[in-house]
């Protein structure tokens, strides 16, 4: 058996073993993935992790977002060759979130090589585009001339609101965010909204594959933040009717508090799936 | 909310009274620090609870967290069928004890 790193040039041989979602990641800065292989060039496991915290030497993280292992034989070579992977890095630790349902056998084997182990609540939860409409809190919302489809901000406007952003740590679910073109956004659902003359918001999706809408940046700047945020949902959600079929997934990760809060408020009876997560602390 | 603790040798049994959300759950939280060290059974009281979001689930997840490892055991008690409903649509219902009102 081989394990062979994952790149832009092969992912798409490996596109049915890691699913469309998955694979769509290699290519991206801080994204990598190695696949173990048989002699036939069959793959037996896999690992996708994204670096976080990179700009902080001290708080250095692998995130392991994808792995699957039948054996540990293979789930150990396949480790080993992480190990090397990331040891150049200036990793401090490694932790991971993968589906309870199909990680089962993964516990003992991620409990061997040192990780810990346990049952949480995921962080991404699902509703449709016809259920976020339904929400009625957002029908009393009046969208002011300021919000408009991210397709009307100019090019530099848009870079310039991400590097205001950014400067204030606000990065979404993107460790990459300085780094993704455009058109990584769905232009038409996202959404920006306007004040003095620059980008003071913005509702950002990435339209995956499979075609779920995933929310990866939700940021409101100044003082009028509380009532801007539900007008750039409001209009996200008129432009998406627009665009798409109400039927059509919407997937928000809800990877801080800020954004634990407002799932709580919008869909106080959702729970994200079953994860095992769990982390080891690297040298 | 009020939390209500009654511990028998190495049985804890917390009951919940009111929503247990993001704003309560941390109360949740420091109401157990160092409890379950040395509990092999905890059981969550839900007769009195009215609500439990995510941040909720997560502060009973992470005492299983505690005693799974070393082969203790959690039972959600009395929970009401808007709970357990949540719970099944979730998929949680194949990896906790639950016994429902």
């Amino acid at each position: 058996m081989s394990v062979v790193e994952l790149t832009e040039d092969n992912v798409e041989e490996y596109l049915e073993y890691l699913g469309e979602d998955v694979a769509e990641n290699i290519g991206r800065t801080f994204y990598n993935g190695l696949i173990a292989v048989d002699e036939d060039g069959s793959p037996k496991a896999g690992i996708i992790w994204e670096f976080k915290n990179m700009r902080k030497d001290s708080e250095r993280e692998s995130h392991i977002v994808w792995l699957q292992a039948e054996n540990e034989e293979d789930f150990n070579e396949l480790l080993d060759n992480y190990d090397k992977a990331i040891k150049s890095e200036g990793i401090v630790k490694s932790c991971f979130s993968l589906p309870a349902k199909t990680s089962e056998k993964l516990k003992s084997m991620l409990r061997s090589k040192g990780f810990s182990v346990g049952l949480m609540e995921g962080n991404k939860i699902t509703a449709s585009l016809s259920e976020i409409a339904d929400i009625s809190a957002f029908k009393k919302i009046e969208i002011s001339d300021a919000v408009r489809p991210l397709r009307s901000a100019t090019q530099r406007d848009f870079l310039d609101a991400i590097g205001r952003m950014m400067e204030l740590g606000r990065y979404g679910t993107c460790e990459d965010l300085a780094y993704l073109p455009r058109l990584y956004f769905e232009n038409d659902v996202s959404c920006y909204a306007e004040a003095d003359g620059q980008i003071c918001g913005l509702l950002l999706f990435h339209k995956t594959p499979s075609e779920k809408l995933e929310v990866v940046l939700m940021c409101v700047l100044g003082k009028e933040s509380v009532k801007i945020l539900p007008q750039l949902i409001k209009q996200a959600v008129e432009s998406g009717y627009e665009y798409y079929e109400p039927d059509t997934v919407i997937v928000i990760d809800r990877h801080d508090y800020a954004s634990l809060a407002l799932g709580e408020k919008l869909f106080p009876r959702g729970f994200g799936m079953p994860v095992y997560e769990g982390e080891r602390a690297e040298a | 909310m009020n939390i209500n603790k009654v511990k028998e040798g190495s049985t804890l049994t917390v009951a919940v009274e009111g929503p247990l959300d993001i704003r309560t759950a941390p109360e949740l939280s420091k109401a157990l620090e160092g409890e379950i060290d040395d509990v092999t059974e905890l059981f969550f009281d839900m007769k009195e609870n009215t609500y439990t979001s995510s941040a909720g689930l997560r502060v009973i997840l992470k005492c299983f967290q505690t005693l799974e490892p070393k082969g203790g055991r959690m039972v959600l008690k009395n929970v009401n069928d808007d709970f357990y409903n949540v719970l099944e649509l979730s998929g949680f219902t194949s990896f906790l004890e639950i016994e429902r009102a």
